[in-house]
């Protein structure tokens, strides 16, 4: 595929974005997939998830040293959660359930802050004063009405990152170079966060490589760097 | 639940609309173990990854067993495709789209392969 791209880039020749467009149309497939049972028929997802690959066909720039799978699955998950938000935005969810799940966000918040971790899911629901099985069915009815997407860039040693789950390198982290910089933060977070800061900005490891090392998932390595991050620029900001 | 190694399995047509079944239990396992909120969004989501995976191969599954226990340390997840001789070809996902989502959404994810396509896959995560 690699000569294609490289033939496509000089000629911009429609027989050959077609040649291409279609070794990779079970890609658009399987990411339209990822987005049944939000009320969208499988055949109109598809289609978007297509037109959608035409255009990273047409975008991609070989030149940037990426794989095309890295470009193409957030472009297609990006166009297709557009669609599906565009379709599903005349769509009512209940006014109690969309207040629960306020509430439930609220108070997930106040957690976060209080305790600097998150909270338990049963702590959840205690702090909610709602039963485990209601929270269980609040967190699946959110999972449906967010569209969860795949609209991240892929990192380069091919892990997937699935956009609204997952944090994406923050600037702001390169302040954490300079060494004072350093001290400061480091008597500010715990033992598990100064492993994480060190692995991640003193030797420069991937996401990937600090959830290996830490023995967690790639996507919670995330979360704890963006919370990190957000307590860190808070103190900074109080001047605490 | 078994005292000894708690786990619960479960039995499912390789039907969409049964996955909200396997995503609940196994919600509901990672609350009992005391998952935070967002790994056990991490869960919900591994588990729909999982029977995407396993509902579309080149051999369709007619069903899907999903087995999960703790341990002291772990929660383990296990979710095989069971197939007919007379099961339909399936269209075949993309198994290293499926691999890499749930990579990054589990620490210790293994996926078996045979001539029929993905059938078993398995995570596990720290507790």
């Amino acid at each position: 595929m690699g000569a294609l791209f490289e033939e496509y880039a000089q000629t911009h020749a429609v027989h050959i974005r077609d040649q291409l467009v279609e070794g990779y149309l079970p890609l658009a497939k399987a990411v339209a997939r990822r987005f049944e049972g939000r009320g969208i028929e499988t055949e109109d997802l598809q289609q978007v998830a297509s037109m959608a690959l035409v255009k990273a066909v047409e975008r991609f720039d070989l030149s940037r040293g990426f794989r095309f799978v890295t470009y193409a699955v957030p472009t297609i998950a990006g166009d297709v959660r557009n669609y599906i938000r565009d379709k599903n935005s005349g769509m009512r969810v209940p006014r109690d359930m969309r207040q629960k799940l306020y509430h439930m966000q609220q108070v997930r918040e106040q957690f976060e802050l209080e305790h600097l971790r998150e909270p338990s899911a049963r702590e959840l629901a205690v702090a909610m004063q709602i039963t485990p099985d209601e929270l269980l069915m609040l967190l699946d009815m959110r999972q449906q009405t967010d569209v969860i997407s795949l609209d991240a860039p892929l990192s380069e040693d091919h892990a997937a990152e699935i956009g609204a789950m997952l944090g994406v390198e923050d600037k702001g982290f390169e302040r954490v170079e300079g060494s004072q910089w350093m001290n400061w933060i480091f008597s500010k977070v715990d033992e598990k966060e100064r492993k994480l800061l060190t692995l991640r900005y003193g030797e420069r490891l991937g996401q990937r490589e600090v959830a290996r090392q830490l023995g967690v998932s790639q996507m919670q390595v995330s979360r704890m760097e963006r919370r990190v991050l957000q307590r860190l620029r808070a103190i900074e900001e109080n001047g605490a | 639940m078994n005292e000894e190694r708690r786990e619960i399995l479960l039995n499912l047509p390789a039907d969409q609309e049964f996955v909200l079944l396997a995503r609940m239990a196994l919600c509901g396992l990672g609350m009992i173990a005391g998952l935070d909120v967002g790994l056990i969004d991490d869960v919900r989501a591994a588990t729909d990854e999982c029977c995407d995976c396993l509902m579309h191969q080149r051999k369709k599954a007619t069903r899907i067993e999903m087995k999960a226990w703790l341990d002291q340390e772990r929660m383990h997840c296990c979710f095989r495709a069971i197939r007919t001789d007379e099961a339909q070809a399936g269209e075949p996902t993309d198994f290293e789209l499926s691999r890499c989502v749930l990579e990054t959404l589990m620490p210790d994810v293994t996926l078996q392969q045979d001539a029929c396509g993905v059938g078993t896959i398995g995570f596990s995560l720290p507790l």
